[in-house]
């Protein structure tokens, strides 16, 4: 599965897509944020996007992105499956992972990092463990003991729905939905709605990785989204 | 991996489970009448016992040599990582059939309450590295025996398995191939 990493050639182009990275703090990721494409293991091409001056968060960020494995025709076929558990095996991409998203929420009040299942759950505890805030799992249907709230939604293939526990999170809350990919945006949008419908603030949803193309951004409307490595 | 028997009395008496287990939530008839469900969400809603309860294994297990750790889907998948991190090892997911994408290994197993199948990675445990396996709970041991198979089928050695909880009547402990177990808390019905 893992023979020597493919060579990375960093080509950088000029910022023609703005990304909203930040911008409702400013902070680290305020003004220009340049593209840097990766060419990834021959087959897809990945945009990562970079704060601007970041040259150690490119870094982190490419090396991150080059070890994500894609597997094509899974679960079906057609559909190019960006798989994160050669990530998982790579100790130092992992914590580079957790890292970046600690450095971007620590000293924001977040109070609550929601987890979608089940990858969400490898991603979102080191985080909540990391800025001392409660970790929420929404969970696939009658999972969760005890009384729970449900939300449906669309999925890239398919239809499912997610629940919370009654309880878990509290108005006032200042919630982080995470989650390993964002493709459609059907299930962070279910997320969102459960914390909101709890009486929460969502300040942001962020994930490993976005597939631009499907548009998953404009489902999830004025809730920002934070992402690490875009895969075309 | 060696621990001595002053480690043994020190952690058994370790301050820290007893709010450990003061957070976990008892739900009765969950999933099915008669059954009374360990729920580990309330530990997650409280920080501060959730940094103990990984910082009671991150103790155990920091300088030992694990390479890698093992968590079984979904609830293994919440407590293996920040180990995996900490001590830093590889983390492997252990999942349901038909999740893990690409090649993988499998093996069938018995549950508490039915009967099912664990899938791993090809080629994401090898020879020579030393697994330590990590879920939320261990009952009749089905789930951690099949995680053990894998891994020995893989090559690696299997050092440990780590639960928050044991559910001691139903002597999992005596079906994990010879392997030890340790555990934060105990709960007799």
């Amino acid at each position: 599965m893992t023979s020597s990493p493919p060579p990375i050639r960093l080509l950088l182009l000029p910022a023609t897509r703005f990304c909203c990275l930040g911008s409702a703090w400013g902070g680290g990721f305020g003004g220009g944020a340049r593209s840097v494409r990766v060419e990834r293991r021959g087959r897809q091409r990945a945009v990562v996007m970079a704060a601007a001056g970041g040259g150690d968060f490119e870094a982190r960020v490419a090396r991150i992105a080059s070890t994500i494995r894609v597997i094509p025709d899974f679960p079906k076929p057609g559909i190019m499956f960006q798989d994160i558990t050669t990530m998982l095996l790579n100790p130092e991409a992992f914590r580079d992972t957790i890292e970046l998203f600690v450095e971007r929420y620590k000293d924001k009040g977040i109070t609550v990092i929601v987890g979608v299942e089940a990858r969400g759950f490898i991603f979102g505890p080191p985080i909540a463990l990391a800025l001392g805030a409660k970790f929420v799992p929404l969970r696939k249907p009658k999972k969760l003991p005890g009384e729970v709230i449900s939300e449906e939604y669309s999925l890239e293939y398919g239809t499912d729905k997610i629940e919370m526990h009654v309880g878990a999170v509290e108005p006032n809350d200042r919630a982080v939905v995470v989650d390993d990919l964002i493709a459609t945006g059907g299930t962070l949008c279910a997320a969102v709605n459960l914390l909101e419908r709890a009486g929460a603030e969502v300040v942001e949803c962020a994930c490993v990785i976005e597939l631009p193309e499907l548009k998953g951004r404009d489902k999830l409307g004025s809730k920002p989204v934070f992402v690490l490595v875009k895969a075309d | 991996m060696v621990v001595s028997d002053e480690e043994k009395r020190k952690e058994m008496q370790d301050p820290r489970t007893k709010g450990i287990a003061s957070t976990i939530r008892v739900v009765p008839n969950f999933p099915k009448p008669g059954i009374m469900f360990q729920d580990i969400t309330t530990l997650l809603l409280n920080p501060p016992v959730f940094k103990d309860t990984i910082d009671l294994f991150i103790e155990r297990y920091t300088g030992k040599g694990i390479s890698v750790v093992a968590g079984v889907e979904a609830r293994g998948f919440i407590f293996g990582p920040p180990i995996a991190l900490a001590i830093g090892a590889k983390f492997i997911p252990l999942r349901k059939p038909n999740k893990l994408p690409g090649e993988v290994i499998s093996e069938e197993y018995v549950l508490e309450y039915g009967a099912d199948c664990l899938e791993m990675h090809v080629g994401a445990a090898q020879p020579g590295d030393h697994a330590l396996v990590v879920d939320d709970l261990v009952a009749t041991g089905g789930t951690l025996c099949a995680a053990i198979a894998l891994l020995e089928r893989a090559g690696a050695q299997v050092v440990e398995c780590a639960c928050v909880i044991e559910l001691p009547e139903l002597k999992g402990r005596e079906r994990l191939k010879g392997k030890p177990l340790y555990i934060l808390v105990e709960s007799h019905s």
